[in-house]
C-alpha cells in the first residue's frame, strides 16, 4: 500500500482485516490529535502558516513541493497517517445515482463503469466506520440506514439560509457529516469549536487515524511512515515492488505480490510518470495516455452575505451544517451542462475575517474597523461547488525544474476553468446571492472563483472498461499491470458536484474485496 | 529592516490598520522584524524590496488620505507585494492577545483558544425539516 490516507487506510483495514500480510508505506508521520493548534491561542495563526492546506506555504519537511504555476486552482492535501483527513472539514456527501452516468444523460465527459448501487453497501460499512451524522429522509437521495446520531446544530446564520431556502422553495437538508454528536467509544461528541482543519483533539471529527487505524486489530499489517516512495518498479505486465526514501534520505526497495496505490490524484499520477520503464517509457500504467490527465477539482465561488445581527459563524464545525441540490441537474434554459451544490459554510475567528480566507479580506485604510466589525461574526456563505468535468488538457505532469527535498521531481498541474465550469459559476453566484438576500443579509461580498479551494484531487487515473481511454477497471486495476490497483481519487471518471471523499473510500472498500476475491457485496434494490 | 528606517514602517502599518478611540492601531502591535520574518515567508523578497523603493521618504509626514492614495496606486503595481504586507499584517495583528482582548471588549468574543471548551449551540431540529420533507424525490435510477 502506498498512502494511508482516506482510501489507502480503508483498504489496508479491509485487506487485513480479511488476513492478507499488508504493509503500509506512509510519506508522513502520526499527528497526535492532541497537537492540534485548536488547543492555543495562536490557532488561526497556525492555520494560514505551518498548518496551510498548501503544501507550497506550509512547507512541512514530510511535504513535497507542488509547481501550480500554470493552475487557476492551487493544491491543498495532506501527508500523514489520515491523509488529507487530518485537515478537512469532513462534510461527507456521496456521488448521486445520476452522477455515474453523466455521459448518457447529458453527453459531456464518460459514464462509469460501476453504478450507485454497487457502491450503496461499502458507502454503509464507511459511514460506519467514520462515524456519520445526519438525518434520514433526504429527498435528494436514495434512502439510506437511519443515522443513529443527530445532525449537526445548524447555528444562526444556517437557520436564516434554511428558512429562506423554504421561502423561495428550494430544496435544502442537513448535511451528512463525519462528525460525531454523541460519544463513542475514545471519540467524544462535537462541541462546536469551529476549526475541524486543525484537527480534533475530541477526535468527533473523523480523520482515518482516528477510525480506520484505531480498529485494525491484525497483526499482519506493518506501517512504515516518513516513508517517500520513488518509484514503483515493474518487468512487463506486472510490477515488482517499490522503492521508497526513509527520512534520513536512504533508498530502501521492498518486493511485493500486489501494489495498492492510494497518493491522492496528483500524489499517485506523479508515482506513475516516475515509474517509467523501457517496456513503459510514458509512464507506468500508461499506455492509454489518460494518467495526470483529466484532472478534476470543483471550481468553487463563495457567496457570503452580512447581517445585521451576529450570528457566530466561528460556532460549530465551518464546513458542515446545511446543503441544497435544488440546481444540481441540467436545465438546458440555463445554458450550461451540469450543475452545483450550494453548501454552507459558517465564519471564521478574528484573523480568517480579516484575511478572508475564502471570503474577501476586510478592506485596509481608515475603515479598516469599520469593515472589520461589520463582518466578524455577521456572515454566513453559501459555495457554489461546481461539477468539474473531464478535459485531457487539465493535468498533472512532472516538473522539468522542482524537486522535493531528495531530489525526486515534483509534480506540475496545469489546469483551467472551463467555460461550463465559469458559467454554472455564475449560475450559482446569482442564485446565492438571491438566497442570502431573502435571508436577510444587508450586505453580499462574492469571490467568483476561490483559487485555494483544491481540495479535491480527481480524475488523474479514470477508470473504465475501455483500455485504450482509461488507466484502472471499475475495481481499480491498472489494465497494464495486473497486478497493480489505484484506489484514490484519481480514478473518479466524472466527479458529481460535491465533496468526494465518502465516494473514494467506498470505491477502495469494494476494490479491497474485488483483489481478495470476495464476493461483492450488494443490497436490496430500491423501489 | 530592508533599508528604510522604523518611523517609515510605522507609518505604513497604520495607514492599513489606523488607531482609533476603541482599537490599536498596527505600530502599536507589530513588531518590524517580525513582520518583515514573516513576510520573507509568503512573498519574493525582490518585488516587495521594490514596493519599498517607491515609498516616499514623506510618507510619515502626510496625512492618512495622502497615505492611502500612494499605496492604493503601489497596489496597483505591485499587488503581490501589497498582499503580503497585508496578510503578514493581519496575520500578526490578529493573532496578538490585546488586539483579541479589544475584539472580546467590543463583541464578547472568546478571547481563548477554541479547545477544550468549545461552544455551546441550540441542538438540531427536525421540526424545521417540514417543508423538505414533504418535496417529492430528486434522484432516479439512470436509464
Amino acid at each position: 500500500m502506498i498512502g494511508a490516507g482516506a482510501a489507502g487506510s480503508a483498504v489496508a483495514w479491509r485487506l487485513a482485516e480479511k488476513g492478507a500480510e499488508v504493509t503500509v508505506l506512509e510519506q508522513g508521520g502520526w499527528v497526535a490529535p492532541d497537537a492540534s493548534p485548536s488547543l492555543t491561542l495562536g490557532w488561526e495563526r497556525a492555520r494560514h502558516r505551518t498548518h496551510h492546506p498548501n503544501p507550497n506555504i506550509r512547507r512541512n519537511s514530510w511535504d513535497y513541493p507542488i509547481d501550480d504555476s500554470e493552475s487557476a486552482i492551487s493544491p491543498m492535501l495532506y501527508n500523514a497517517v489520515g491523509g488529507s483527513t487530518i485537515h478537512w472539514g469532513a462534510h461527507f456527501p456521496r456521488l448521486k445515482p445520476e452522477d455515474f452516468r453523466v455521459k448518457s444523460l447529458d453527453g459531456v465527459g464518460e459514464d462509469w463503469p460501476l453504478s450507485y448501487f454497487d457502491l450503496e453497501p461499502y458507502f454503509e460499512i464507511n459511514d460506519q466506520m467514520m462515524g456519520v451524522t445526519g438525518h434520514d429522509g433526504d429527498p435528494a437521495y436514495p434512502p439510506k440506514p437511519r443515522r443513529t446520531m443527530p445532525a449537526l446544530p445548524f447555528g444562526a446564520g444556517a437557520e436564516k439560509i434554511a428558512a429562506a431556502y423554504d421561502r423561495l422553495n428550494y430544496h435544502w437538508w442537513p448535511v451528512d457529516a463525519a462528525i460525531l454528536t454523541a460519544d463513542r467509544g475514545t471519540r467524544l461528541a462535537c462541541n462546536n469549536c469551529g476549526p475541524c482543519d486543525l484537527g480534533c483533539p475530541r477526535k468527533s471529527r473523523a480523520s482515518t487515524d482516528v477510525t480506520y487505524w484505531s480498529d485494525l486489530h491484525s497483526t499482519k499489517i506493518r506501517l512504515i511512515t516518513e516513508a517517500r516512495v520513488s518509484k514503483i518498479n515493474s518487468k512487463p505486465g506486472r510490477v515488482t515492488g517499490v522503492s521508497y526514501v526513509d527520512a534520513e534520505g536512504e533508498l530502501h526497495e521492498i518486493a511485493a505480490e500486489n501494489v495498492v496505490l492510494a497518493g491522492n490524484g496528483i500524489g499517485s499520477a506523479r508515482l506513475l510518470l516516475l515509474s517509467s520503464a523501457e517496456w513503459c517509457p510514458s509512464g507506468l500504467a500508461n499506455s492509454s495516455g489518460q494518467v495526470g490527465r483529466n484532472l478534476m477539482f470543483h471550481p468553487t465561488a463563495l457567496v457570503t452575505g452580512i447581517f445585521p445581527e451576529a450570528v457566530d459563524g466561528f460556532k460549530g464545525p465551518f464546513a458542515c451544517s446545511i446543503y441544497s441540490q435544488e440546481f444540481y441537474k441540467t436545465d438546458p434554459s440555463r445554458g450550461f451542462v451540469r450543475g452545483f451544490q450550494g453548501q454552507t459554510i459558517r465564519s471564521d475567528g478574528p484573523l480568517g475575517s480579516a484575511l478572508g480566507t475564502y471570503t474577501l479580506p476586510v478592506k485596509w485604510g481608515s475603515k479598516h474597523h469599520d469593515d472589520f466589525y461589520s463582518q466578524f461574526g455577521h456572515t454566513a456563505s453559501i459555495t457554489v461547488t461546481s461539477e468539474d468535468l473531464p478535459e485531457a488538457h487539465n493535468r498533472v505532469t512532472l516538473s522539468p525544474t522542482l524537486k522535493d527535498q531528495f531530489g525526486i521531481p515534483a509534480p506540475k498541474i496545469t489546469y483551467q476553468v472551463s467555460e461550463n465550469s465559469r458559467k454554472i459559476l455564475d449560475f450559482g453566484i446569482a442564485i446565492n446571492k438571491e438566497v442570502l438576500r431573502e435571508a436577510g443579509a444587508i450586505d453580499i461580498r462574492v469571490v467568483d472563483l476561490v483559487t485555494s479551494a483544491g481540495f479535491h484531487l480527481l480524475g488523474t487515473t479514470r477508470m473504465g472498461s475501455n483500455p485504450q481511454t482509461s488507466v484502472v477497471n471499475q475495481f481499480g486495476k491498472a489494465h497494464d499491470c495486473e497486478n497493480l490497483f489505484i484506489v484514490d481519487g484519481g480514478v473518479f471518471v466524472t466527479v458529481g458536484a460535491l465533496n468526494p471523499t465518502s465516494t473514494i473510500q467506498a470505491i477502495a472498500l469494494r476494490a479491497a474485496d474485488a483483489m481478495l476475491g470476495l464476493p461483492l457485496l450488494k443490497v436490496a434494490a430500491h423501489e | 529592516m530592508l533599508g528604510i528606517p522604523e518611523h517609515l514602517w510605522k507609518s505604513i502599518l497604520d495607514t492599513l490598520i489606523p488607531a482609533t478611540s476603541n482599537n490599536h492601531g498596527a505600530s502599536e502591535i507589530i513588531m518590524i522584524e517580525e513582520l518583515i520574518t514573516d513576510i520573507s515567508h509568503i512573498s519574493d523578497m525582490k518585488q516587495f524590496k521594490l514596493f519599498l523603493e517607491e515609498i516616499p521618504e514623506n510618507f510619515s509626514e502626510i496625512d492618512q488620505s495622502a497615505r492611502e492614495k500612494i499605496l492604493e496606486t503601489l497596489e496597483k503595481a505591485f499587488p503581490d507585494a501589497l498582499d503580503a504586507l497585508l496578510n503578514a499584517t493581519y496575520t500578526i495583528y490578529y493573532s496578538h492577545p490585546a488586539v483579541l482582548s479589544k475584539i472580546s471588549e467590543n463583541t464578547g468574543y472568546s478571547t481563548t483558544a477554541p479547545q477544550p471548551n468549545g461552544y455551546v449551540l441550540k441542538p438540531f431540529d427536525e421540526r424545521l425539516l417540514q417543508k423538505s420533507k414533504a418535496r417529492p424525490a430528486m434522484w432516479r435510477i439512470p436509464e
